[in-house]
């Protein structure tokens, strides 16, 4: 497991009791776990060339792009942009009961009542 | 909650009054099913399919359950209910169908019922005992998906094993799931041809025991 020290760059292969007191080279404390060859390759890239040039390096680059294209999410737990094309926000199915769906893009948003009540319910239960 | 939740694992281990329920998770074509089934015909029954293989995204759309599996390994014995879960996605689009020769109105009764079935696989979670969370050591794991999941799990207190399937084909990199999950335990498996599947039980008596 490759570390990276953040101020000098110095790169450890392996984990040692001497990184604890810090590095050896300038004394940081701070280490950076390094991942997988490619992705630091990328992590550079992006570093160096910006993202304008990024976007033009790839499929990395297209799917990064096609991300962005995604409407952003807010209070809504499903986005209906159209019949048979969803998007689901996870972070909300996951966290809260009730569901509530936008619309399209246009700011139209339905409260799916039944869960919302399920939870008050819930709730009283729990108290 | 985490400690509530750890204080009823506890009881349930002590009590023994039920089977473990374990859920399968993970993004759409990870191998979900194809784990299900092959833990089946491991343990229970050679003939029988908890649920149809697909290589159209989705095809699982409800959550199926398998009870009383007795899985052994190395002599550590454990009684699972086994739950296998819709594919978890952040975006379901039925043009995505259409390509696997589907029509427009199967496409999009498709997708409706694979949207249903993201918030059926969440609503089971809070039924679980432990988790298997598949992912395609072919692809990228450092999805948005496989991220949310991970960190309510966390948060939830269920204990989980990262399945990193289809290790069988030439592509696949389960070192670059090891590397994006470091703090997790991560069994490089192959469920269709039935790989390092003894580790995986293994692993499986001994953090959901």
């Amino acid at each position: 497991m490759p570390h990276k020290c953040t101020r000098c760059g110095k790169v450890f292969e392996e984990l040692s009791d001497d990184m604890l007191k810090g590095c050896p080279a300038c004394g940081n404390k701070l280490f950076f776990y390094m991942r997988s060859a490619a992705a630091e390759e990328l992590a550079g890239r992006i570093r160096v060339e910006g993202i304008e040039e990024v976007e033009d390096v790839g499929a990395d680059a297209e799917n990064a792009s096609q991300t962005m294209q995604m409407p952003q999410l807010d209070i809504e737990s499903i986005r209906i942009l159209k019949p048979g094309v969803y998007v689901l926000n996870l972070e909300a199915l996951f966290s809260k009961e009730e569901i509530i769906m936008g619309i399209k893009e246009d700011g139209s948003y339905v409260i799916h009542l039944p869960s919302l009540f399920k939870t008050k319910r819930k709730r009283k239960k729990e108290k | 909650m985490g400690l509530r939740r750890g204080l009823l694992l506890l009881l349930r281990r002590i009590l023994r009054r039920r089977n473990t329920k374990i859920g399968i998770y993970g993004a759409p074509n990870a191998g979900k099913t194809t784990l299900a089934n092959r833990i089946i015909h491991d343990f229970l029954d050679n003939t029988e399919d908890i649920g149809v293989v697909s290589e159209i995204p989705h095809e699982t759309r409800r959550a199926f359950r398998k009870e009383g599996i007795l899985i052994t390994a190395k002599g550590a014995k454990l009684r699972v209910d086994i739950v296998d879960t819709p594919g978890l996605a952040t975006k379901i689009d039925f043009h995505d169908f259409l390509a696997y020769g589907l029509s427009e109105e199967e496409a999009k009764k498709r997708a409706k019922e694979a949207t249903e079935g993201v918030i059926e696989a969440i609503k089971w979670l809070d039924d679980l005992d432990g988790v298997l969370l598949v992912m395609d050591a072919t692809e990228d794991p450092y999805t948005q998906a496989n991220i949310v999941i991970i960190g309510n799990l966390e948060a939830r207190g269920i204990p989980f094993i990262i399945v990193a399937n289809k290790v069988d084909l030439k592509n696949a990199a389960p070192a670059r799931i090891k590397n994006a999950f470091p703090q997790h335990v991560v069994v490089p498996v192959s469920a269709l041809k039935g790989d390092n599947m003894e580790k995986l039980y293994e692993e499986m008596a001994r953090r959901f025991r």
